[in-house]
């Protein structure tokens, strides 16, 4: 294998992909990238056997192959390099050379066949989505799933539901759960739910760009998601997913339009004190008011007090901060809209847009 | 005294039966066990079982099987009376349950018996009544095929037994487990159970284990278990493994049948121990359904009157075909084996998880830190690391105490050097010498004491469920969370009983809501609870399980630290009241003071 590639879109590419190479993984192949070559490109690959991601950069094809290379060396080697114009050669024991300007290197790498290859997809279903609007469903409900669950492992990842001409985007831990839905053509046969994991999902928002389409392709246990120069390959998770439509209250009768960052920032603060193992703030809601307050034994207290579009009667219940703070930050609204029932019923944050966020509240025993 | 001095006497019919009763018969379970055993001998397609105060004053066994006649009845409690075998040559090969010829004589000398039986060929019944061992009445009565023998108030004659009778509770639990030993060894028995009136199992007979196993424990359980098969010689074993988040802290979880005898054998146990030793942490046991087949000579249950121990004549054989077919299902979920599929379905457990295909692991190779770092000094805690924004470490939060005088801190300051065994143990530098800290333990102690704090609030949070989750537990944990759910509401469980042994929760405690399965959760504070005993009944005991419970799931999650997040760590420990150990005793730091590296290098 030879080629010529520039030095800034690889470094670029391997970025991209570094985020999948597990720094604790016991399989040493799973530490190299698998480099290849293909028409007028490079394919650099890593994997962690869950997901495998390919990013593929421009390059001037000499000679065709393939090899694998420690990550952590050829990041750090490119990256410290100091001129645009690189050439990368692999001898037959898998040695792959560098030269760039004045500087040579030479890293020894694993053949290639010893890299686990990519996943099938059977069966498959594709949609099409804009890239930046995908990204933007998944930022503003991605981090209700759950980290880890032993007995539902489907909470630590999110649901995509391609159905009734709308693409739903679910995440809950069973505490809390965020719903986000876009309306997309789905054609008659095309209609499937999966559940994606979460470590797909954060490499997905981290790579996505706000331009161009984004095509998923899904099968029964594997998904693909492509755009622009990246490929993501996932595995999906089994099982069923739980019916997320019978915890979204029907109907409160209490409803509060509040400034959403003014909300934020108050909350943010409080949380400071509600810091600790079981932290919760009290929202006290009056006419066209909401008073915050978290209490702490150790710490001490705080109070915040703030307007509210709020004309029904007296309210107040208490909820986990963090279960308001991370769905506040995720929105970019002006306002959000709060519904209440009472102190033990879930409350439901919602906005404008089709997004709607059900949380339970915390409450003394 | 005689005359010629000689005390020696046989010992009258009664006594021996009482003696023997003491072997056979410990408690209203080996009763349950004895007749369900006479049952299945008779060829019984129908057995239903029914208990009273927790088998006290009733263990009642119906069977539709062949029946006695009259001389049948009468001799059937006579000691060593049996109809399964007839010469010493037969006690090599015995296929029926029973064959001592002890039982019924045993149970009868200890209880008041009744027993009603009748054989296809006879227009009557016969009924016996005896108690204490004495025949009462014998006549004819009406009744269908078969024999019921119904044995009450067990012990009634002898107090010291009686005393040794655990709670009702206790013993009911153990029929149960004695039941469903049962209902999984004969599936194609129909079985039911009632207890105190109530109906608690209702089994149809089915074809074969696996549905057995999915009545009595349920499609969910049945669904994380891995099939079991191999042979040797003339050895075979079927049955299935559970997955490892299976596991429990007892070993109430593990069936295990040779030629269809529920059984216990410390060699199978040692061979099912080993076989899962990479996957589960020690004192967790794995649950497992095994039946193990040999030819009724090769395997000696006369080994002791209950029969629940067992010999193999080729025990190496038996082991080999286990370990092999237990490695074959585990197969993907033991570390440094080859696994059948990439895609086996099932969350990896553990760090990092096995990962298929990968070479022997090395343990215990040093890893060098992956970078290198500064020196970290600590010396009060408002010198530490500052703590990031939001919290990167859900179990660890920040500890909202005033800060720890430095005397109950175990260094003044320290510098993290690395990591060894897999990131197990992590290395540092402290004033005080070269410390080695288990991170698991030392994660696990941060944050049972955190908990513990919690706990002793009097109004502790709960953290509401969206959808309220329905828990199924074994029946012996069903019971032990069944006698504590008053404390387990009071410390923020909102848990409400939900039929059988079913448990609905709608909320948890705030401090635990992070941390994972529920149904794990439970499980070990059941376990908890029944290694306490009643001591379990106060508060602070079990709140003190609790803690434990949660800080071993809280742990379990969150086990990939980073490097700051290790820091954290090392700083919260040293913040404890107890650092040196970890909740469960074992010791969290391993400290060589430079003195003692002087002295072991000859510096004086």
């Amino acid at each position: 294998m030879k080629l010529k590639v520039a030095r800034g879109p690889a470094v670029n590419a391997l970025q991209k992909i570094q985020a999948i190479i597990s720094p604790r993984t016991t399989l040493p192949i799973l530490n190299n990238v698998l480099l290849e070559t293909a028409d007028g490109s490079l394919k650099i690959t890593a994997t962690d056997l869950d997901v495998t991601v390919t990013a593929r950069v421009q390059a001037e094809v000499v000679r065709a192959g393939a090899t694998t290379v420690p990550a952590k060396h050829i990041i750090s080697i490119l990256r410290a390099l100091p001129a645009e114009e690189l050439q990368l050669e692999v001898d037959t024991k898998n040695n792959t050379t560098i030269r760039s300007g004045s500087s040579y290197f030479r890293i020894i790498g694993i053949p290639k066949d010893d890299f686990p290859p990519p996943p099938e997809i059977a069966e498959e279903k594709s949609y099409t989505l804009e890239q930046g609007n995908f990204r933007r469903l998944l930022e503003l409900t991605s981090y209700a799933a759950a980290s880890s669950d032993e007995g539902r492992a489907v909470l630590t990842g999110v649901l995509l539901s391609f159905k009734g001409d709308k693409l739903t985007v679910v995440a809950t831990d069973g505490r809390r759960l965020a719903l986000r839905e876009a309306e997309m053509e789905i054609p008659r046969g095309s209609e499937a739910e999966m559940v994606v994991p979460i470590k797909t999902i954060q490499e997905l928002q981290k790579t996505l760009g706000d331009e161009g389409d984004i095509l998923i392709r899904a099968g029964r246990n594997q998904v693909a998601f492509e755009f622009g120069d990246t490929l993501v390959l996932s595995k999906l998770l089994e099982g069923t997913y739980p019916n997320y439509r019978q915890v979204i209250p029907a109907a409160s009768d209490k409803r509060v339009v509040l400034e959403r960052e003014m909300f934020l920032d108050a909350l943010r603060r409080a949380a400071i004190v509600a810091s600790g193992q079981a932290p919760s703030v009290k929202l006290d809601f009056a006419r066209n008011r909401l008073e915050i307050s978290a209490e702490n034994r150790d710490i001490g207290e705080a109070r915040e007090s703030m307007a509210a579009k709020y004309s029904g009667e007296d309210v107040s219940i208490a909820f986990n901060p963090l279960f308001l703070i991370e769905p506040l930050s995720a929105l970019d609204t002006d306002e959000v809209i709060l519904e209440l029932t009472d102190e033990l019923s879930p409350g439901v944050i919602k906005t404008t847009e089709a997004f709607l966020y059900v949380l339970m509240p915390v409450r003394l025993a | 005294m005689t005359q010629n001095g000689s005390r020696i006497r046989i010992l009258p019919d009664d006594v021996a039966n009482q003696i023997a009763a003491g072997e056979v018969v410990e408690r209203p379970a080996s009763v349950l066990k004895e007749l369900v055993e006479n049952a299945v001998d008779a060829r019984a397609s129908h057995i239903s079982v029914e208990l009273v105060a927790g088998g006290r004053r009733l263990i009642l066994v119906q069977d539709d099987g062949i029946g006695m006649c009259r001389d049948d009845v009468l001799l059937s409690i006579e000691r060593h009376a049996t109809s399964k075998v007839y010469h010493a040559g037969d006690l090599t090969r015995i296929a029926t349950m029973g064959f001592r010829g002890e039982a019924l004589a045993a149970i009868c000398s200890v209880s008041r018996l009744e027993i009603v039986s009748r054989t296809r060929s006879e227009p009557t019944a016969v009924r016996l009544t005896a108690s204490a061992g004495k025949i009462l009445s014998v006549d004819d009565c009406g009744a269908p095929c078969g024999t019921r023998v119904a044995v009450r108030d067990l012990f009634f004659n002898v107090p010291a037994r009686r005393k040794f009778m655990r709670t009702e509770r206790t013993e009911a639990a153990l029929l149960r487990q004695m039941f469903i030993a049962y209902a999984l060894a004969f599936p194609g028995i129909d079985f039911s159970l009632r207890s105190d009136g109530r109906e608690v199992y209702r089994l149809p007979a089915v074809s074969g284990f696996q549905e057995r196993i999915r009545l009595l424990f349920g499609e969910d359980l049945f669904r994380q278990l891995f099939p079991v098969a191999g042979s040797e010689g003339t050895a075979s074993i079927r049955g299935y493994a559970g997955h490892p988040s299976l596991s429990r802290s007892d070993r109430g979880g593990q069936f295990v049948f040779v030629n269809h005898r529920p059984v216990q054998s410390a060699l199978l146990a040692a061979t099912i121990r080993e076989a899962y030793s990479s996957i589960l942490e020690k004192g967790r046991h794995p649950t497992v359904f095994l039946q193990v087949d040999v030819p009724p000579e090769e395997v000696d249950v006369n080994v002791h009157p209950t029969k629940r121990e067992i010999r193999f004549r080729h025990p190496q054989q038996v082991r080999n075909t286990l370990a092999v077919a237990l490695q074959e299902a585990l197969a993907g979920h033991l570390p440094g084996r080859p696994d059948s599929g990439v895609s086996a379905g099932f969350p990896r457990s553990g760090r990092g998880g096995p990962v298929p295909g990968q070479p022997p692991a090395v343990t215990g190779s040093l890893r060098p830190f992956p970078y290198v770092r500064i020196p970290v000094e600590v010396n009060t805690p408002d010198s530490g690391p500052a703590p990031p924004a939001v919290p990167v470490l859900e179990d660890l939060p920040s500890s909202g105490r005033p800060p720890v005088t430095s005397d109950t801190a175990p260094w003044k300051w320290f510098r993290l050097l690395g990591r060894i065994a897999e990131g197990r143990y992590v290395i540092m530098e402290t004033d005080q010498g070269l410390v080695l800290m288990d991170q698991h333990a030392a994660h696990e102690r941060v944050v049972y004491e955190n908990l513990m704090r919690a706990f002793s609030s009097d109004h502790p949070l709960i953290q509401g469920l969206l959808a309220p989750e329905t828990v199924s537990l074994p029946p012996a944990d069903a019971e032990n969370i069944r006698h504590s759910l008053r404390v387990l509401r009071r410390m923020g469980f909102d848990i409400e009983e939900f039929g059988a042994d079913s448990f609905v929760i709608n909320g948890l405690p705030a401090i635990v809501s992070p941390h994972g399965s529920v149904r794990r959760l439970l499980l070990d504070v059941a376990a908890a609870v029944h290694v306490a005993g009643h001591r379990a009944a106060q508060r602070a005991a079990i709140a003190e399980l609790v803690a434990k419970a949660a800080c071993r799931s809280a742990v379990k999650g969150g086990e990939h630290f980073s490097e700051p997040e290790i820091e954290q760590l090392v700083v919260r420990l040293a913040e404890t009241e107890m650092p040196y150990t970890c909740p469960h005793g074992r010791p969290t730091l391993i400290m060589l003071s430079f003195r003692e590296l002087n002295r072991k290098f000859g510096r004086g």
